[in-house]
């Protein structure tokens, strides 16, 4: 009996999503965020209850936020403000991944701290440990382990000593020592791209050398031109490797953050809001 | 894009002006919520740049109303994404439509016929916009063009002293910020010093790469990110395209961030990873 209920009520929770809402979600799982951001706009606009229309906004912004277009996401959560609604914390919290996705850090740090006093202790947890993040981001480490909330998983303690244990490699020393050809990409440890840089330039060096001791000028030029270009990457990827190390570095500790404190709306249930945690 | 530089001013400026005749029209005004929602959706995507999603989105509402403002968006859609059908807009020019909508397509197709280098038929268009005068936007955005059109083509100007007169005295009504979106987009020139490694680059796309076929497992393929590379930073970028050559057997290794291109998996490696730091 019991399923024979379940069964209608999920036959009912389907029949009653429009046909825009249903197209919607499906563009989503099929990961077209666009078009899905389109309808859920579309249904935004239809919507009789201004409740109803600020969840659906809110829903294009999310799908905005999966196509990485963070002008229009805000654009999104804008609508929403707009309108009288009971899903403030789920805006914020969307504002503040935002925000962080477009490097806006001062304002994600705001959006972290007021999301510090919500209702909701599981935006709360998500809000802290976006803090924390921020704060690794700014290389302030030791704000970053006071923010850390009460119920931190050991794993993001883990990432956090470990990163702050580690050393970052100067760009500067690596651009310098790029001027001996692949030494800048072995200071960083990309290895295999130092010995290709060496081959490169040794290869062309040796041939100008030989070129010139027999007066062969015009060949000369044209593989002086060459070796100029791969010299100037050498230092090039000096630099760019060591601001990659760091990069990698960086994103390692920060994906093990994201890692528990991941959330995804339930959008079967729009145009109520519902989000699915993941700590 | 008509107006590169500018497109940003033009398509707000533009798409106000027809969010507010979509407002106003009282069809869509009608309390039937899925017509005014299709015609507001299409003109925020109107706003946003948005051009096939904008013609879409009208289309589907011209399929319930026809009103000539969805008309005029669909068309100048369809203008902005260089599609060769402008019936629509002419259609919209004549006498049967309202004298806004009818100044709006001509100024569109007025600008079209500018930047495509048809300046007789640029200003025809022009001139019945500015002569129409329904909108203080669209009187001095269509004077401001004609004027830069006369300016040009002065030929076309001495057929019409009296024109040129009203001119003068109404571009004391120009802003900079008028002027800046009717002119021309600036052509962006190479520096010089760039010149030999974009000629190499240049054959070997034109000549050598379509007979050996697409080789580059990264996205965008070495050449393009050469390309950028030597626009975006001039010298430096010879730089950036030589580590990029040293990097990519790693790249392609490492497997990581694919996306199908024309039904083949590459790896996407953009420009912006690699100089994002030269922005400190």
């Amino acid at each position: 009996m019991k399923k024979y209920i379940l069964a209608l009520c999920l036959a009912a929770s389907v029949a009653s999503a429009s046909p825009s809402l249903q197209l919607a979600n499906e563009l989503m799982k099929e990961g077209q965020y666009r078009r899905a951001a389109i309808e859920f706009r579309r249904s935004a606009l239809e919507a009789d209850k201004q409740n109803d229309s600020a969840a659906l906004s809110w829903a294009a912004a999310y799908a905005y936020y999966q196509q990485q277009d963070i002008k229009l996401a805000m654009k999104m959560l804008d609508f929403c403000d707009e309108t009288q609604n009971s899903i403030e914390c789920e805006i914020t919290l969307l504002r503040l991944d935002a925000s962080i996705a477009s490097k806006s850090y001062d304002s994600a740090m705001f959006y972290a701290e007021s999301l510090e006093q919500a209702s909701n202790a599981s935006i709360q947890h998500i809000a802290a440990l976006r803090k924390t993040k921020l704060c690794i981001i700014n290389g302030n480490l030791l704000q970053a382990e006071r923010s850390l909330p009460a119920a931190t998983p050991p794993q993001v303690k883990s990432a956090l000593r470990d990163y702050a244990a580690g050393h970052d490699k100067s760009p500067t020393v690596g651009g310098l020592l790029g001027m001996i050809p692949g030494m800048g990409y072995a200071y960083s440890g990309e290895y295999a791209n130092a010995l290709r840089s060496i081959i490169m330039n040794g290869i062309f060096i040796y041939a100008m050398v030989e070129t010139g001791d027999n007066d062969n000028w015009g060949v000369f030029s044209v593989l002086t031109f060459f070796e100029i270009t791969w010299y100037t990457g050498s230092i090039y990827g000096g630099i760019d490797s060591a601001q990659r190390y760091n990069q990698h570095r960086l994103q390692a500790c920060l994906q093990v953050i994201d890692n528990h404190s991941c959330y995804k709306p339930n959008l079967h249930k729009l145009p109520a809001i519902s989000l699915r945690y993941t700590f | 894009m008509i107006h590169k530089s500018s497109s940003i001013i033009t398509k707000w400026a533009l798409g106000a002006m027809l969010g507010a005749l979509l407002l106003a029209w009282p069809a869509l005004a009608e309390t039937t919520n899925h017509l005014s929602a299709a015609a507001i959706l299409a003109s925020q995507l109107f706003k946003e740049g948005n051009w096939w999603d904008c013609r879409t989105e009208s289309q589907r509402a011209l399929a319930t109303t026809n009103a000539p403002q969805l008309h005029l968006l669909h068309g100048v859609c369809g203008l902005r994404l260089k599609l060769e059908n402008i019936s629509e807009l002419e259609s919209l020019c004549s006498s049967n439509s309202p004298p806004d909508i009818a100044a709006m397509a001509h100024y569109e197709l007025g600008r079209s016929a500018w930047i495509n280098n048809h300046p007789k038929k640029a200003f025809q268009h022009l001139n019945a916009a500015f002569l129409t005068e329904t909108s203080i936007d669209i009187y001095q955005r269509s004077g401001a063009t004609l004027y830069l059109l006369l300016e040009e083509h002065p030929e076309i100007a001495n057929q019409h002293p009296e024109l040129k007169t009203l001119l003068a005295t109404c571009s004391k009504q120009w802003n900079h910020e008028i002027y800046l979106e009717c002119r021309r987009p600036p052509k962006k020139k190479n520096t010089i010093a760039t010149a030999p490694p974009r000629w190499i680059i240049h054959f070997y796309q034109k000549q050598i790469s379509p007979a050996i076929g697409s080789r580059c497992s990264l996205q965008p393929s070495c050449s393009h990110y050469a390309v950028e590379a030597l626009k975006k930073h001039g010298l430096i970028g010879v730089g950036a395209m030589a580590d990029r050559f040293i990097r990519e057997p790693d790249v392609v290794a490492a497997r990581k961030k694919p996306i199908k291109v024309n039904n083949k998996i590459k790896f996407r490696d953009p420009l912006s990873d690699h100089d994002w730091w030269m922005k400190r």
